[in-house]
C-alpha cells in the first residue's frame, strides 16, 4: 500500500513538472469556462431587467402624464423593467424597423376616450416579445389599479430580501462548472500524455503497473482545479457582482473536494478509454457544458420543464449545483449530512474508476511503436 | 491531383472505418448537446408553479382557469404542479418548486364585493430571472382576469402592431442558432483533427512537400470532413425536428448553400488551427469555444441587437454583428419559418464564403512557410 501510496505522489510531481512545461494541458479548463461566463452574463445578465424602449406620449394630458409614470415605475426586485431612450415618433419606427429598439409605447391623443395605448414590436421571437408585452401589462397594472380597474393584484414575497442577480447566479454556477471540469479535463489530459508521448509502456513495466500513475493524476488533477477555477471566480467577482461570503464559498470549495476528487477519477477512465484526447475532449467540454445549462447552473432545476427535471434528478452532475447553488448564495447554512455522504460516496467511486483504469492500461493496445 | 484526392479521401475514411471512436464521437457529440441545450427552450417559454387555490368560487376557478390556459406559440406559460394548499406549501419548502401562488380563502368574496384583494405569490429568489419570470406572468394572469370580470372600471387597452407577421417561436429561433452551432463545430472538429492527424502521425512531411502541391491534402481533408460533418448535421436536424419541431423540411435551396458556405467557414477555421498548432490537444477545444462563440453572438445576434443600449452589451454587439455569419443565422431562420420577404442575405452569404477563402488561404501560406518538422520528420 505504501508503496502505491508513493507511486501515486511520484506520478503527481512529475504530473506538474510537466504541466508546468506544457500549459496547453491546463489552458481549455480555463479558457473554456471563462468564455461561456463572459458570454452568458453579458448577454443574459449584465444588462440587468431593463429594456430599452421608444415612448411616444402624443397625448400629453393628465392620462397619458400617469400611463408615462407607470411605465418608469414598472420594476422587477432588482431594476426597473424599462428605459425610454427615445420619444422621437420618427426616430423611434426607423430603430424599430432596424430591430434596435423591439418596443414603442404610443399614447394616442385620445387616450382618455379610447382608454387604449398603442404598442409596436419587433417580435424578433417568442420569449423576448411575451417578455415585452408582460412587461407592459405590469406597468399598466400599477396604472389600473390606481384607477380601481383591478379586482386583484399580486402580493410578491420573497425568501430572501434581495434577489440574487442573474449574472452572480451565473457567475456562480461557472465557478463549478470551472472545477469540475477543470478536474475531470486536466486528469484526463495527463492521462492520455502517456499515450500520445509514447510513455505508457513505461508505466506498465513499473512493479505496480499503471495504477498508481492513474492515482497520481488524480491527485493532480483534483489539486490544479481549484487553482484553474481562480480566472473563473475572479471574473465573476470583479465585473459580474459574484460576490459570496467567504465562508460559504470556503464551505463550498471543501465540499467539492471529494466531487473533484470522482471528476478525476471519471476523467482518467475516459482518457483510459478513449485513449486520446482527440477523442476525449468533445464529449468532456460539451457534455460539462451541457450540464452547466440543463442541470441547474443556469436555471436552478425546479424552474425547469419536466423532461430537463427528470434528467436532472438522474444525472449527477446536477446535484453539485443543486445543492451548492443554496450555500454558495447564503439560502442554505451548510449541506446535510446526506450530501457529505454522497459527495464521499462518489470520491470513493472516482478513485475506485481511476485504480480500475490504470489496472486495465494492462490489457489496452499498443500502437505507435510501444 | 483528383487521384491525389481520392487516395488521401480512402487513407482518411479507411482510418476511420478502422479507429471509429473519434467518427461516432465527432457525430454524437454535437448531437447529445444541441439535444441538451433544446431543453433550455421550453424554460423560457413554461415556468412550473404551485398553486395553493384556498378558494372554491367561480372567481377563483376561473384565475385558476387563466393560469393553466396562459400560452404563446412555443407552450404554456405555466406549468400548475397542484393545486392543493398544503402540497404547495410543502412542495415549495421542499424545494420542488420555485414559487408558490395563493388563491386566497376570501377571494371570491372580496372579488363580488368589488373590494380588491391581494394574490400572494411565494418565490424563492435565488435567481432574479426567476422571480421576474414568475411576478410578470403572474400580473398577466390578473390582468387577464381583470378583463374577463369586468368591474365598472375597464383596463386600458392595448393595440399592437407588430413588425413580423407573427411571433417566431423561440424553438425554430433557437434551433437555428444550435444548427448553425453544430455544423460550425463538426465542420471544424473533423477538418483541424484531420489536418492535425498528419502531424501527429508523422506523416506530414511527405503531404505537404508533395510535389502536387497542397490541393490535394486540403481538397481530401475537407471532403472526408464534409462526409463525417454532413452525418452529423442530418442527425442534428432530425433531433431538432423531433425535440423542437424544427422545420427541418422547410429549408430551400439558398438555406442548404448557406449550410454550405457555413461548412466550408468552418473547414477553413479548422485547417488554419490544424496547421498551426498541428496537434488535436489546443485544437478541439479552441473549436468549441469558437462554435460556443459563434452560437451565442451570431445566434443570438437579432435578439441582442434590441437591448444593446449602453455597457458592455452594447461594445459585445457593436464589435461583433457585422460578422456575417449573424446575418446568415437570422437568413436561415426566416427562410425555415416562412417569416422573411423570401429574398436572400447575399452579403451574408458572399461575406461568409469570402472569410472562408481568405483563412483557406492562410492557411496554406502558413503550412508552406512553417516548413519545420520535428520528431523523426
Amino acid at each position: 500500500m505504501n508503496e502505491m501510496i508513493r507511486g501515486a505522489l511520484a506520478a503527481h510531481r512529475r504530473n506538474v513538472r510537466l504541466l508546468r512545461r506544457r500549459p496547453d494541458l491546463v489552458a481549455q479548463g480555463v479558457l473554456v469556462p471563462l468564455v461561456v461566463l463572459v458570454l452568458c452574463a453579458i448577454l443574459f445578465g449584465s444588462w440587468g431587467d431593463r429594456w430599452p424602449v421608444g415612448v411616444i406620449d402624443r397625448a400629453d394630458d393628465a392620462r397619458s402624464a400617469a400611463i408615462t409614470d407607470s411605465l418608469a415605475q414598472s420594476r422587477s426586485n432588482v431594476d426597473l423593467y424599462f428605459e425610454t431612450i427615445e420619444d422621437d415618433p420618427r426616430a423611434a419606427r426607423e430603430m424599430l424597423e432596424d430591430g434596435r429598439l423591439q418596443l414603442v409605447i404610443t399614447i394616442p391623443e385620445d387616450v382618455a376616450t379610447t382608454n387604449e395605448v398603442r404598442i409596436s414590436t419587433y417580435n424578433v421571437n417568442t420569449d423576448a416579445t411575451k417578455n415585452l408585452r408582460f412587461r407592459v401589462d405590469d406597468a399598466l397594472n400599477i396604472h389600473d389599479e390606481v384607477r380601481g380597474a383591478l379586482p386583484a393584484t399580486v402580493d410578491l414575497r420573497t425568501v430572501a430580501e434581495e434577489d440574487v442577480t442573474r449574472a452572480a447566479f451565473i457567475a456562480g454556477g461557472v465557478l463549478l462548472l470551472a472545477l469540475l471540469l477543470g478536474s475531470m479535463l486536466l486528469a484526463a489530459n495527463v492521462f492520455a500524455v502517456e499515450e500520445e508521448g509514447r510513455t505508457a509502456k513505461e508505466l506498465l513495466m513499473s512493479p505496480f503497473g499503471a495504477a498508481p500513475a492513474a492515482l497520481g493524476c488524480v491527485l493532480t488533477a483534483t489539486l490544479l482545479a481549484y487553482l484553474s477555477a481562480v480566472p473563473t471566480y475572479l471574473t465573476g467577482l470583479l465585473l459580474f457582482g459574484f460576490t459570496p461570503d467567504v465562508g460559504s464559498l470556503v464551505l463550498v470549495l471543501l465540499f467539492m473536494l471529494p466531487l473533484l476528487v470522482a471528476a478525476a477519477g471519471l476523467g482518467v477512465l475516459l482518457a483510459q478509454l478513449l485513449r486520446q484526447h482527440r477523442a476525449v475532449q468533445p464529449p468532456v467540454i460539451l457534455v460539462a457544458i451541457a450540464t452547466f445549462f440543463v442541470g441547474g447552473g443556469f436555471v436552478s432545476v425546479p424552474g425547469m420543464p419536466p423532461t430537463a427535471r427528470t434528467i436532472a434528478q438522474w444525472w449527477p452532475p446536477s446535484r453539485v449545483f443543486e445543492w451548492s447553488n443554496p450555500v454558495l448564495h447564503d439560502f442554505a447554512g451548510s449541506y446535510t449530512a446526506g450530501q457529505w455522504a454522497w459527495g464521499g460516496a462518489f470520491a470513493l467511486l472516482g478513485v475506485a474508476g481511476a485504480y480500475w483504469a490504470g489496472r486495465r492500461e494492462l490489457a489496452a493496445p499498443r500502437r505507435g511503436g510501444q | 491531383m483528383w487521384s491525389a484526392i481520392r487516395a488521401m479521401v480512402r487513407k482518411d475514411l479507411t482510418l476511420s472505418r478502422r479507429s471509429p471512436v473519434f467518427v461516432v464521437i465527432t457525430v454524437l457529440v454535437p448531437l447529445v448537446f444541441v439535444s441538451l441545450y433544446a431543453l433550455l427552450v421550453t424554460v423560457s417559454t413554461t415556468s412550473p408553479v404551485a398553486v395553493a387555490q384556498e378558494g372554491g368560487g367561480p372567481h377563483s376557478e376561473r384565475l385558476l382557469q387563466i393560469l393553466r390556459t396562459m400560452h404563446n406559440t412555443d407552450g404554456e406559460l405555466f406549468e400548475i404542479r397542484t393545486t392543493d394548499p398544503g402540497d404547495a406549501r410543502a412542495m415549495f419548502a421542499a424545494g420542488e418548486v420555485g414559487a408558490v401562488l395563493t388563491i386566497p380563502a376570501d377571494f371570491d368574496d372580496r372579488v363580488s364585493a368589488g373590494v380588491p384583494v391581494e394574490v400572494p405569490l411565494r418565490v424563492y429568489n435565488i435567481n432574479a430571472d426567476g422571480t421576474k419570470n414568475f411576478e410578470l406572468r403572474a400580473e398577466g394572469a390578473v390582468r387577464e382576469f381583470a378583463r374577463d370580470t369586468g368591474g365598472g372600471v375597464p383596463v386600458t387597452a392595448v393595440r399592437e402592431n407588430s413588425h413580423f407577421r407573427e411571433d417566431m417561436g423561440t424553438s425554430a429561433y433557437l434551433g437555428t442558432a444550435l444548427l448553425v452551432f453544430a455544423v460550425l463545430y463538426a465542420s471544424m472538429v473533423n477538418t483541424g483533427t484531420l489536418v492535425a492527424r498528419e502531424w501527429e502521425d508523422r506523416t506530414a512531411k511527405p503531404l505537404v512537400l508533395s510535389p502536387v502541391g497542397n490541393a490535394p491534402l486540403l481538397g481530401g481533408k475537407w471532403l472526408s470532413a464534409g462526409v463525417q460533418t454532413l452525418a452529423g448535421t442530418v442527425l442534428v436536424l432530425a433531433g431538432l425536428a423531433w425535440l423542437l419541431d424544427f422545420p427541418a423540411l422547410s429549408l430551400g435551396a439558398a438555406s442548404w448553400l448557406g449550410l454550405f458556405v457555413l461548412f466550408a467557414y468552418g473547414s477553413a477555421l479548422g485547417t488554419l488551427l490544424g496547421v498551426t498548432l498541428r496537434r488535436s490537444l489546443p485544437l478541439v477545444p479552441l473549436c468549441v469555444v469558437l462554435a460556443i462563440v459563434h452560437f451565442f453572438l451570431s445566434g443570438y445576434e437579432s435578439y441582442l441587437r434590441g437591448f444593446a443600449h449602453g455597457g458592455a452589451v452594447e461594445w459585445l454587439w457593436a464589435s461583433t454583428h457585422w460578422w456575417p455569419t449573424a446575418g446568415l443565422t437570422q437568413d436561415l431562420r426566416l427562410d425555415a419559418t416562412g417569416l422573411g420577404d423570401g429574398g436572400t442575405d447575399w452579403a451574408a452569404l458572399g461575406g461568409t464564403a469570402g472569410i472562408a477563402a481568405l483563412l483557406t488561404l492562410l492557411a496554406v501560406v502558413r503550412m508552406r512557410r512553417q516548413l519545420r518538422f520535428t520528431q523523426g520528420q
